[in-house]
């Protein structure tokens, strides 16, 4: 059986799913990578998820992460605030990067199901995460289970959720729902809290789920308006905005959503961080992703210019 | 992480400057808004260097599109 009390005890605080910059070449700019993580880890992130979903994990290979993340080991950004997203098909390459994560010390991994696969049975799933669970050793890295079904395309039904408590629950940490889907979450609550820490990376149900940590990739922008979303009760601080009636960590969080109506996000997100950083650099994107067209660039950015982003306070 | 011996670009008072981090935590946060962080000094002015060149080009594509 799990240990809920050691378990539960330490996922706190903003972690970024950082977007991943890119040279003209596509290889990823590991300075501009440096760069913003820095700047999101003085604005108050707890750390950062890389190689997630909106980091274009898919795209790059398990060398291309190991590379990049011992350059930013290198120069100094603490092993204890990356974690690892792990989306890989063929389990070895999985086992390859998380005994990469245990060596470098990161402070964890999120494993999510293979992509290749659809209409996966629950013993199919329950005997890949066994296997995968079985070949790792115990260390300090914490394990995430990732639901990620925008990028595997599998849900991992609570069925199988349970099994894998039910064997391996000492090796993992929490779960992460990052289906968007508020129920699921909920669900999962009420199903595996007494086993595991639940994080929902849907930013508008913080609040409702008094979530201590989350996964956030809207924090690549917004770091401190999500950090204080984590905080509901003792949220009293408000972001003062000139020209504007005093707004509240909500309502700047909907009004930063209603800037990407129907928009794909990574282009979206990095279209935006090209603003803010006066670098173009930002829009590459690796294929077969690609940057917004013109016309979009525009309109984002007037829409952008309006929301008014207090840099130092958001 | 120890941000005790890095620097920043900031904009301060329609300007970019690099600073220390001991000098930005003695400013007023409301007079400049931070870009971004850097390791060393040099990695800070590098940038600086690059987003002046880059105003520098913006003002003159401007000029040039006003004299068409």
């Amino acid at each position: 059986m799990s240990n809920p009390q050691s378990i539960k005890s330490s996922f706190n605080g903003v972690w970024v799913d950082t977007l991943t910059p890119l040279k003209e070449d596509l290889h990823i700019d590991l300075q501009l990578l440096e760069s913003h993580l820095r700047t999101l880890l003085i604005k108050g992130a707890q750390g950062v998820v890389l190689f997630g979903y909106h980091g274009e994990g898919a795209s790059f290979s398990s060398e291309e992460k190991a590379e990049a993340i011992s350059f930013l080991l290198k120069a100094g950004v603490s092993a204890s605030s990356i974690l690892l997203s792990i989306s890989c098909n063929a389990a070895p390459d999985v086992l390859k990067l998380v005994h990469f994560a245990q060596k470098a010390q990161l402070q964890g991994v999120l494993i999510s199901a293979p992509s290749y696969y659809k209409s996966l049975s629950n013993l199919g799933l329950s005997k890949y995460f066994d296997h995968l669970l079985g070949a790792i050793g115990e260390s300090e890295l914490k394990i995430f289970l990732h639901i990620l079904p925008i990028a595997s395309h599998v849900d991992i039904p609570e069925a199988v959720f349970a099994e894998i408590l039910n064997k391996h629950g000492k090796k993992i940490f929490g779960l992460i729902n990052e289906s968007g889907q508020s129920t699921l979450t909920q669900d999962l609550i009420k199903s595996f809290a007494s086993e595991v820490k639940i994080h929902s990376c849907n930013e508008s149900d913080l609040k409702a789920l008094h979530s201590t940590g989350t996964i956030s990739a809207l924090a690549n922008v917004i770091p401190r308006v999500v950090e204080q979303l984590l905080h509901s009760e003792t949220n009293k601080q408000v972001n003062f905005v000139p020209g504007m009636k005093v707004k509240g960590s909500d309502d700047r969080l909907i009004e930063f959503q209603s800037l990407f109506p129907k928009l794909p996000p990574i282009a979206s997100y990095k279209f935006i961080l090209t603003q803010i950083y006066h670098d173009t650099a930002w829009l590459n994107c690796r294929p077969p992703l690609d940057k917004l067209d013109q016309n979009l660039m525009n309109e984002l950015s007037k829409r952008f210019k309006k929301f008014d982003l207090q840099t130092n306070s958001e | 992480m120890d941000f005790n011996n890095t620097w920043y670009i900031i904009e301060h008072q329609k300007k970019y400057e690099v600073i220390s981090h001991k000098d930005l935590m003695a400013l007023d946060a409301s007079s400049y808004q931070m870009i971004q962080n850097y390791r060393t000094h040099h990695d800070a002015l590098m940038e600086m260097s690059r987003l002046v060149t880059q105003d520098i080009a913006n003002v003159h594509e401007k000029l040039n599109h006003l004299k068409k």
